[in-house]
C-alpha cells in the first residue's frame, strides 16, 4: 500500500484556487463534481418552488446547497435541501450550515451510484437529517429514507406525507409534471 | 436503479442473529468482516501491552483493548478497532448496554488485503472527525506505522523511529518495539 495522502480540511478546501471547476470534500478527499443538466436543473427547481409553497416559513429551501455533514473533512452540495429557519439563522455568515439538513435531496444521475446515494443518506441521516429523498427522474419515482434506516418508495398517483416538516403532502405527479 | 434496500440501524444489527461471524455496520450496511490471522492478532496484542505499558508516564487513565467496539456517529454506523485507546472518562461515562459514542481517541488499524487504501481514509476521517486525536495505519509489510493527525495531515514512522504519544499527555513509541 502507498502512502495513504493527507487528508484535506475543510479550511484548505476552502482555498482551493477557482478552476472553473465545482468540488465537494467526501471524507477529506476532493471530489469533482459536474453541473447539473438541463433537466436536472429544472427538476430542482420545481422541487423548490414545491416545497417552498407547501412549508412554512419556518423552513429555508434551497438548491446546490452546501453543508458540513460532519465537523471536519465534508462539504457537499445538496441538489436541494430544507433547513430549519432556526438553524438557517444561527449559521455563521462566513461558514456553512454545520450538520446535515433536516431534508436532502438529490436527483438521481449517472454520475452517482446506488453505493454512493446510500453512504450518502446514512451520513445525512446520522448528521441532522430527518428523511433524505432520492428522486429518479427515469422511473418517475421518489424514494424516502427516514431517520430510522425505513425505505418507502412513490410513484405516479402518490403523495408524499410532509408531516416530519410541518406541511401536507406533495403529490409525486406535480413533481415531474 | 433498483430499489434501495433499508439501512440498519444499531438496534436492528444488535439484534441480528449470531451465525458465528463477525461483522460491522458501515454506512447502514451490514458488512462481513474476518478474523485476524495470528500475526494480524499478535501485532494487536503486542501495540496494546505497549500501550498499557506506558499509562503510568500519562497524565491522563486509559482504556486501551482490542477488537474495540465504538460507535463513531449515533446512527448507521458499528466498527471493531483493530486497537483503541480511550479516555478512563469516556470509558467510564459508556452505558453498559451501550458502547463508546463517537470514536476513540487513538484508534489503530492493521493493514490487511480486506482494508483498501481508499476505506481506511475514509474510516480516518470519521474517526478524526468525531473524537480521535489521531488515526494509525500499521503496514505489517512495510514495517512501517503511518499516523493521521486531526489536522489531515499524515506521518509515516519506519523502523528506527519513535512515535510521539504527546497527542496523548506525553511519552513515545519506538517503531522497533511494535514490530519487536
Amino acid at each position: 500500500m502507498a502512502a495513504l495522502p493527507d487528508l484535506i480540511t475543510v479550511e484548505q478546501f476552502d482555498k482551493i484556487p477557482d478552476d472553473g471547476q465545482r468540488y465537494e470534500l467526501h471524507y477529506g478527499e476532493v471530489v469533482p463534481r459536474g453541473c447539473p443538466k438541463q433537466k436536472y436543473y429544472n427538476l430542482q427547481e420545481r422541487l423548490v418552488d414545491l416545497l417552498e409553497t407547501r412549508l412554512a416559513r419556518s423552513w429555508e429551501v434551497g438548491f446546490e446547497f452546501p453543508y458540513r455533514a460532519l465537523k471536519e473533512f465534508e462539504f457537499r452540495c445538496a441538489d436541494v435541501a430544507v433547513v430549519s429557519e432556526a438553524r438557517w439563522a444561527a449559521t455563521d455568515p462566513e461558514d456553512n450550515l454545520h450538520g446535515a439538513p433536516e431534508l436532502v435531496i438529490e436527483v438521481k444521475s449517472p454520475s452517482i451510484t446506488k453505493g454512493e446515494l446510500v453512504e450518502l443518506a446514512s451520513l445525512c441521516l446520522a448528521n441532522g437529517s430527518l428523511q433524505f429523498w432520492i428522486v429518479d427522474l427515469d422511473r418517475g419515482s421518489v424514494t424516502v429514507i427516514h431517520g430510522n434506516g425505513k425505505t418507502s418508495v412513490f410513484g405516479a398517483g402518490q403523495s408524499i406525507p410532509l408531516t416530519a416538516f410541518g406541511g401536507e403532502t406533495l403529490p409525486v405527479d406535480e413533481i415531474f409534471g | 436503479m433498483a430499489t434501495l434496500p433499508d439501512l440498519i440501524t444499531v438496534e436492528r444489527f444488535r439484534n441480528m442473529p449470531d451465525d458465528g461471524c463477525k461483522y460491522e455496520l458501515r454506512r447502514g450496511e451490514v458488512v462481513p468482516v474476518g478474523y485476524p490471522k495470528k500475526r494480524h492478532y499478535r501485532r494487536q496484542r503486542r501495540l496494546v501491552k505497549l500501550l498499557e505499558a506506558r499509562q503510568a508516564r500519562l497524565p491522563r487513565s486509559w482504556e486501551v483493548g482490542m477488537e474495540f467496539a465504538y460507535r463513531p456517529l449515533p446512527e448507521f454506523e458499528f466498527r471493531c478497532a483493530d486497537v483503541a485507546a480511550l479516555t478512563e472518562a469516556r470509558w467510564d461515562a459508556t452505558d453498559e448496554d451501550d458502547n463508546p459514542r463517537g470514536a476513540p481517541e487513538l484508534v489503530i488499524e492493521i493493514k490487511s488485503p480486506s482494508n483498501t487504501k481508499r476505506e481506511l481514509a475514509k474510516l480516518a476521517s470519521l474517526c478524526l472527525a468525531n473524537g480521535s486525536r489521531e488515526f494509525w495505519v500499521v503496514d505489517l509489510d512495510r514495517v512501517s506505522v503511518t499516523v493521521m493527525h486531526r489536522d489531515g495531515t499524515t506521518s509515516v514512522f519506519r523502523a528506527g523511529q519513535i512515535i510521539p504519544l504527546s497527542a496523548f499527555g506525553g511519552d513515545e513509541l519506538p517503531v522497533d518495539e511494535v514490530f519487536g
